[in-house]
């Protein structure tokens, strides 16, 4: 068994029995699921299932790095927090940057497990070998940043790593995430709550052991090949500059930042805009960059308001658009606000949108809000809606709900939660998918429903008016050099394109690096690159710090091993095709904007989730695996187990 | 001239990444690597927004060496370098609280002093650093490249100076 890389222990804590023990992370485990997402998604699978409520002691929390966690591969900082989602009742996972990942692993641990609930709230710090659950009572009710400066004062070391939840995740806030390091989120599915259910207010971790890497010199030499091929890239100087914030305005001229709840096609607010785009922003604001761990890219930013450094929001989830609200200042507290009180920025974004979009149709009303009114562009009602949604106050215990359960509760229309996978209870982001036919099919078939980091690669779809010249190809070949460019076309090429980049995203989360290094990304680079074979960087790593030999076509096998696995999961809960679909708002008529005019066919579009099923091996009806291909991954058991719980494999 | 050591660049120049710790981690023991085993760190300060790197300054009088208990340290008169006797050190820490600059550490897992050796005049912190934050000079040269950023970049001079390592 391999001793690089890995650290070959899972820490396992049984909050009820205040029991902690250390458990050998078996080698099949480590040779087919690797590390992060990938181990996460089978532990859950194992270990919860229908019969576990996700706020109940029973459901797990399983936080997980990978073996190149910590090492100098480049954005090898993030992880992953799983549990059963009390968003969707499905498989629900977060992934994170920052410090945290790294530190767990100096410690000693590949993956943390817990299970139970402590009776009184408590805080777990591991100092190596040293594992204590620790009384919490002073850290309730604490918002994130106070919990981290309270603990990092209390160990006397300002670089113990601190993961917590805020208000939100105490009040079982179903939109509740989990924060580390005062400003980085593992956001979506509700796992705060999840948190908050075991009574679990923080973990505290600091690390002295090495993590031990195989060779050392090939390591180097990777390295610096990747770093030269960065440099390489046409978006490099501009990236390492502006990073995310230019998703500003870049997504709102592909058409893809939403308006007014959606109510308004995506796109129709470039004028006003444009004052908040990148360029304005750094004339007018002084900005700095900041990295996670272990990043040479340094996309995040911290801009000054009002003389204070604050997190700059990641420009994909930056749209005030959706409450008609362009206040640059605004955004930023506003993005604090919710890590401060640990929730998830896109789904308040979408459940406050939607509540505006009630009030203003009478099916909410002053009476349900405590006399407020609930209008758009009042930034006043955001920053009040946060607050209650955080404490469960008011109508503010409806919108912790997320935006499909909340829009049920008030009897509101479906179409006005814009979602994809509606069945699935998901929380959208702000994002605008309608015309855009790979990014509708991508958020839908999400195994955590409606993640937008899971398979869709915007500017791979045509959205920016140029495709790289190997999707041109990809296009040409599948005889559909007509689509190019054209997003609203549901050509079947483009589950092809999907599954391709669904790998690359689940690779990404299974070795657990950055998607921004990725071909998937911003910074995929298609002038300038010379080395853009994710799959085979992330095998070459994994060889190199792990002391492993696997290939490209492992690494793939071992991605699709790991989304089987959650779309088993997700089966066994009764999710099947039906649940995929996105709601109709989704599929109208563009009105102004980049796409005017323009809309999914939607028979066209029921033919392209054919072909991605098809592709998957999965049956075109139901979207349930078959036996075969389940068995071709090696995950035989699964499919015994979904046909005795009667799903037709 | 004054010895070559290690400079920042610009006050904002540093991201915080710590590639630079991982870098010296794994310089000074191959094959394994964690950042509290490193010679350089970065002290992030969300609150101010000031992300520092720090390592030793090779002081002309060395507070490190005087507080040692045990006479472990020694300033090499060539090079500047505090140098650990690893057999007399017993990882006190007495030096850590000593240097008033941050720049010593006492490793955790060997528990023996550890500070900047600049890798034999060829510091892999400054190789690896893709933000260039880390500039490898003289202080002759460092304050004359500071004078031309400072008019170029209208950084205040309260602020260039604390670029000074």
């Amino acid at each position: 068994m391999s001793t690089h890389g890995w650290t070959g222990n899972i820490l396992r804590v049984d909050l009820t029995h205040a029991k902690i023990q250390t458990e050998l992370l078996a080698e099949t485990l480590r040779l087919d699921f690797i590390g992060g997402r990938g181990i996460n998604s089978k532990i859950l699978y194992d270990e919860t299932g229908p019969d576990t409520d996700p706020l109940g002691p029973e459901n797990r929390l399983i936080i997980g790095t990978s073996p190149v966690t910590g090492t100098l591969v480049p954005t090898s900082s993030r992880f992953t927090v799983t549990a059963k989602s009390p968003l969707t009742g499905i498989l629900g996972d977060g992934n994170s940057g920052g410090f945290f990942g790294p530190e767990l692993k100096y410690a000693g641990y590949d993956t943390l497990v817990f299970e139970g609930r402590s009776e009184n709230p408590v805080y777990l710090f591991i100092d190596d070998d040293r594992v204590e659950i620790r009384e919490a009572g002073h850290l309730w009710g604490r918002n994130t940043h106070e919990v981290t400066s309270i603990l990092q004062n209390e160990i006397g070391d300002s670089r113990a790593r601190v993961l917590t939840i805020g208000q939100a995740g105490e009040n079982l806030v179903k939109i509740a995430g989990v924060i580390n390091d005062r400003e980085h989120a593992a956001a979506r599915s509700g796992l705060g709550a999840v948190m908050g259910s075991k009574n679990l207010k923080a973990v505290a971790v600091r690390g002295s052991n090495g993590v031990s890497v195989a060779h050392p010199e090939a390591l180097l030499e990777l390295v610096n090949r990747m770093y030269e091929d960065y440099k390489r890239c046409s978006s490099y100087d501009w990236y390492t500059h502006y990073g995310g914030t230019t998703a500003i305005i870049d997504m709102c001229r592909a058409g893809s930042a939403p308006v007014k709840n959606y109510m308004k096609s995506g796109g129709t607010d470039l004028e006003k805009r444009l004052p908040i785009a990148h360029e304005r922003i750094f004339e007018q604001y002084k900005l700095r960059n900041v990295a996670c761990f272990g990043c040479p890219l340094a996309c995040d930013k911290w801009t000054y308001i009002d003389d204070r450094p604050m997190k700059h929001p990641d420009g994909g989830s930056f749209h005030g658009a959706i409450w008609e609200i362009y206040d640059y200042p605004f955004l930023v507290k506003f993005n604090e606000l919710c890590d401060q009180y640990g929730l998830d920025l896109y789904s308040v974004q979408m459940v406050t949108a939607a509540a505006m979009e009630w009030f203003e149709r009478g099916i909410i009303t002053k009476k349900d809000s405590d006399g407020l009114e609930i209008r758009f562009g009042d930034k006043d009602v955001v920053r009040t809606l946060v607050q209650k949604i955080a404490r469960r106050e008011g109508i503010g215990d409806i919108l912790a709900e997320g935006s499909v359960r909340a829009g049920q509760i008030v009897g509101a229309d479906p179409d006005t939660t814009s979602t994809c996978g509606y069945g699935k209870k998901t929380d959208h982001g702000p994002i605008d998918c309608s015309a855009i036919a790979g990014l509708t099919l991508s958020l839908s078939v999400s195994t955590r429903g409606s993640g937008h980091l899971r398979a869709v690669a915007p500017m791979a779809w045509g959205v920016f008016g140029s495709l790289p010249p190997k999707w041109q190809k990809v296009f040409k070949d599948a005889g559909a050099g007509n689509a190019m460019d054209k997003p609203w076309i549901a050509h079947p090429v483009k589950a092809e394109i999907a599954t391709y980049f669904e790998n690359v995203c689940t690779s990404s989360d299974i070795i657990e690096i950055c998607k921004n290094t990725t071909e998937f990304y911003y910074f995929y680079g298609y002038e300038g690159r010379e080395h853009k074979d994710d799959l085979q960087w992330h095998a070459d790593f994994l060889n190199a710090v792990a002391g492993i030999d696997i290939d490209r076509q492992t690494m793939e096998t071992i991605a699709r091993r790991v989304l089987n696995i959650e779309k088993a999961y997700n089966v066994r809960e009764g999710m099947l095709r039906e649940h995929d679909m996105p709601t109709t708002r989704l599929l109208r008529k563009r009105v102004g904007g980049p796409l005017d005019g323009r809309s999914i066919d939607p028979d066209e579009l029921q033919r392209l989730f054919d072909h991605y099923y098809k592709i998957h091996g999965w049956d075109v009806t139901t979207s349930i695996p078959k036996r075969g291909i389940l068995k071709e991954l090696g995950l035989d058991y699964v499919a015994d187990e979904l046909e005795a719980a009667g799903c037709k494999v | 001239m004054s010895r070559p050591r290690l400079y920042l660049r610009h006050p904002d120049a540093c991201t915080g990444c710590g590639i630079c710790e991982l870098v010296c981690s794994g310089q000074h023991e191959p094959g394994t690597v964690n950042p509290a085993h490193s010679r350089i760190r970065i002290n992030i300060n969300p609150e101010t927004g000031r992300i520092i790197p720090l390592m030793c300054r090779f002081c002309t009088h060395p507070a490190c060496v005087t507080a040692c208990p045990v006479e472990a340290l020694s300033q090499n008169t060539n090079t500047g370098m505090i140098e650990v006797d690893e057999t007399t050190c017993d990882g006190c820490g007495r030096c850590v609280e000593a240097c008033k600059f941050n720049g010593i550490y006492v490793h955790p897992a060997i528990k023996r002093a550890i500070s900047c050796d600049l890798c034999d005049g060829d510091p892999q912190c400054v190789k690896y650093c893709m933000k260039d934050a880390l500039v490898y000079c003289t202080s002759e040269e460092y304050k004359k490249s500071r004078k031309i950023s400072v008019h170029s970049s209208s950084v205040s001079t309260e602020n260039a100076e604390k670029t000074e390592l």
